[in-house]
């Protein structure tokens, strides 16, 4: 650290120090940063408590680690980085020509509506609430204009793919570089002089007054042995969706259930973005294949994008489905076996027929066999003629072959109750109830995977441009299922104290000087990535405060 | 016989040579190296860096270690003993490198190493980037991490400082934001590498081979 930085390290500070201050942070991840950053110049004071330092150490790493006991998750000590900067260190998606990025995109309107045939839904705001802050989120993330439109992004070379029907459409991402959170937003803290970043203390409990109506201070412990306190005015959480709601549920001095806890509410709504590689779309024209540039990530004006299919929203309110995406992306070996025409009748069954005489015969009966090869012999006689000329793995190139594509889903995982953060028996290194982590997917999450491929089968076949191959099921959770390090939903957003953990200003219901920056407000989460969002609320949050404190 | 041959191409004795030491305290598994190699070197992830995972120490802690591999540099390169044609060896300061005009693809290199830190490259493993084709001279060959020998090499032309220098440094070192990678001379007492093979508790993997490879890890 500088010598005049205003990072310093909390293992230095005297025992039972009280910190005091106008804002206090808790957290130095994204929303943490985001939300100091709008404090830099406010004219009041902020403080910001990170449990790592700025760079990982094990030991702080492993305060997060906890059982996964729902549908197979990451290990929960990887699933974060507990350090400044936190799960920005993550962000390494591949961006062309140089540098390693996240995906962004505001979430669409349906997301934030009630919606009556997924429960739980709606936020207490619509999207255009959100948007003169998505607007400045962008501007954080150092992206370029407030534009997801498809068109907008078009050009000679990337088009959306133009279906007939308009029930598949196309859908833009872009891409922030990973290094500006832990960087240069770095930097610009260590010269401001009002806001104090507090390295390596780990908030420990949340004291409130008899009746936890008001926050009093928050107990810091350094995992070295000293402890010391911070009072504030306003108390901010932005650790994460886990370790948020595992603060809350720990915090059970006075609310014996946890604080924020009294409708048993926190922990719960656990959600992610289901995530699966399944399937494949097979243009049906090399000029189709060929038309598919916008769905492979490239730069415009310098600005990475990529694009992704996606339902209409007309489509998903008459399915009664969660929103979904998937990313297109060209494969090699499924390509070499459709230029072999190993996918048609007389191919496949010669094929078949040919391994009746390995050591591992597959099935079929040998006169069914016989019959496709005869049904079909301009496929054999195709596929023998690309054998003799053979030269396709050093020819190959997408401009002159099809590509096969296999398909990336990114899906809405809907509010489920019972998805949730548990606080387990085991402890930590500060003597802290670790957690549990119960990830569920209800029938509503599995059916959109599957019904939304269906959709997109029907649109590329109705516009002659190819098909879907579809591997998954509608009743049935895929095995290969994952999340993409997304967690939202713990302490949702609502209105309503029975709803919600939170107000629609991120203030826990009947703690009015405690307030939550982060994805785990989210009521729902449609299909898009949470920074923008996440950076969105924040900063709408961050305006809040600044009224409270003037 | 093969050994002598090797040590030949090595012409005289370099005024440097190159390390990388990888402080395993710091590693939390991120894999940004790797991704970082990949793009840097165009090749599929994993395939010239992969980072390992070592699983949880057994006590209430529950700390998990990573481990990253990539080519060891070996002072005493078993690779290049095995290769046939001579197309693996070593340079004065220490990068084992591959030639591709050389190589045949034969595979005995791959056997040989103890770090399982070589592969054939083939150019469909690649498809996903093709966008950014590396250069056909590989299709066949073996490859492996080669310390971003082009950076190196452009960046001492420059008069640059590699492991010091950004534009000097190998990718994944770079792009570490855990800190857990350093690159420098070993040849320098007073380079980072040196203070920190020095100061600290490392260890090279599988000392029984005796290969003295060029990558210390720094253990708790």
């Amino acid at each position: 650290m500088k010598a005049d930085s205003m990072f310093h390290d909390a293992r230095n500070i005297p025992a039972d120090t009280t910190l005091t201050t106008d804002i206090c942070i808790m957290g130095a991840g994204v929303a943490g940063i985001s939300m100091a950053k709008e404090f830099m110049s406010a004219g009041f004071k902020t403080v910001i408590i990170e449990s790592g330092g700025l760079t990982p150490d094990k030991e702080t790493q492993s305060l997060y680690w906890g059982e996964n006991i729902g549908i197979p998750y990451y290990p929960l000590d990887t699933s974060r980085s507990r350090f400044f900067g936190g799960t920005s260190h993550f962000w390494h998606i591949k961006l062309p020509e140089k540098g390693m990025g996240v995906r962004l995109r505001p979430m669409d309107a349906i997301d934030f509506e009630y919606r009556d045939w997924v429960p739980y839904s709606g936020w207490p705001y619509p999207k255009s609430t959100l948007i003169p802050f998505y607007e400045r989120a962008q501007q954080v993330c150092q992206i370029g204009p407030f534009n997801y439109d498809p068109e907008y992004w078009s050009d000679d070379q990337r088009t959306p793919l133009p279906l007939r029907d308009g029930r598949t459409e196309s859908t833009i991402f872009q891409f922030a570089e990973r290094e500006i959170f832990f960087k240069q937003y770095k930097e610009e803290l260590e010269r401001s002089p009002q806001v104090s970043v507090f390295l390596h203390g780990n908030v420990t409990e949340i004291e409130t007054s008899e009746n936890a109506g008001e926050v009093t201070r928050l107990r810091v412990d350094c995992l070295q042995g000293n402890r010391f306190y911070v009072k504030a005015r306003f108390y901010v959480m932005a650790m994460g969706a886990i370790e948020t709601a595992r603060l809350l549920l720990l915090s059970d001095r006075v609310c014996k259930t946890g604080l924020g806890n009294q409708n048993d509410l926190v922990g719960r709504f656990f959600m992610e973005h289901p995530h699966l590689w399944s399937g494949t779309f097979v243009p049906s024209s090399l000029a189709v294949s060929n038309s598919t540039r916008l769905y492979q990530i490239f730069r415009k004006n310098g600005l990475p994008l990529l694009g992704k299919m996606t339902i209409s929203e007309k489509v998903l309110r008459e399915e009664r489905l969660a929103n979904w995406c998937t990313s297109i992306h060209p494969d090699y070996q499924l390509s070499y076996q459709h230029y072999m025409l190993r996918d048609k009748r007389g191919v496949a069954a010669f094929r078949k027929l040919k391994s009746k005489f390995s050591r591992k015969p597959e099935s079929g009966s040998i006169v069914n066999l016989l019959g496709d090869i005869l049904g079909d012999p301009a496929s054999i006689t195709l596929a023998a003629a690309r054998k003799i000329k053979g030269g396709f793995r050093k020819e190959f190139a997408r401009d002159r072959h099809i590509a096969v594509f296999k398909l990336n889903h990114m899906a809405e995982q809907t509010p489920n109750p019972d998805s949730r953060v548990l606080l387990a028996d085991e402890r930590d290194g500060l003597g802290q109830r670790r957690v549990k982590l119960d990830w569920r997917l209800n029938a509503l999450d599995v059916r959109t995977i599957t019904r939304a491929q269906q959709i997109v089968d029907s649109s590329l076949r109705n516009s002659g441009f190819g098909y879907l191959n579809i591997e998954t099921r509608p009743d049935k959770i895929p095995e290969t299922i994952h999340g993409g390090w997304h967690h939202m939903g713990t302490t949702r957003m609502s209105a309503d104290p029975k709803q919600g953990v939170v107000d629609p200003d991120c203030r826990i219901h009947g703690t009015p000087n405690l307030y939550i920056a982060g994805a785990s407000v989210f009521p729902t989460a449609g299909y898009a990535n949470p920074v923008l969002t996440t950076i969105a609320v924040t900063l709408r949050l961050a305006d809040h405060l600044k009224q409270q404190m003037n | 016989m093969n050994l002598a041959n090797t040590q030949s191409r090595r012409g005289p004795a370099s005024a440097r040579r190159w390390a990388m030491v990888i402080d395993l305290r710091k590693c939390f598994g991120c894999r940004t190296c790797s991704v970082a190699c990949a793009q840097q070197n165009q090749t599929p992830e994993k395939f010239w860096r992969k980072v390992e995972e070592l699983g949880l120490t057994q006590d209430d802690e529950c700390q998990r270690f990573f481990l990253p591999i990539s080519c060891m540099h070996c002072e005493n390169p078993p690779c290049a003993s095995v290769c046939p044609t001579k197309a693996t060896f070593q340079r004065p300061d220490g990068i084992v490198e591959i030639d591709p005009e050389r190589c045949i693809g034969c595979g005995y290199c791959i056997l040989a190493c103890p770090y399982r830190a070589r592969t054939i490259y083939h150019r469909h493993l690649d498809f996903e980037i093709d966008d950014h084709a590396p250069a056909t001279d590989r299709e066949g060959t073996c490859t492996k991490c080669n310390f971003c020998k082009d950076r190196i090499d452009a960046g001492l032309a420059a008069g640059l400082q590699p492991g010091s220098d950004m534009e000097a440094t190998p990718a994944c070192v770079n792009n570490c934001s855990a800190g857990a990678l350093h690159f420098g001379d070993l040849n320098d007492p007073q380079s980072n590498v040196s203070r920190l093979i020095r100061e600290c508790r490392t260890l090279r993997l599988n000392p029984e081979h005796g290969t003295e490879p060029s990558v210390y890890y720094i253990i708790p």
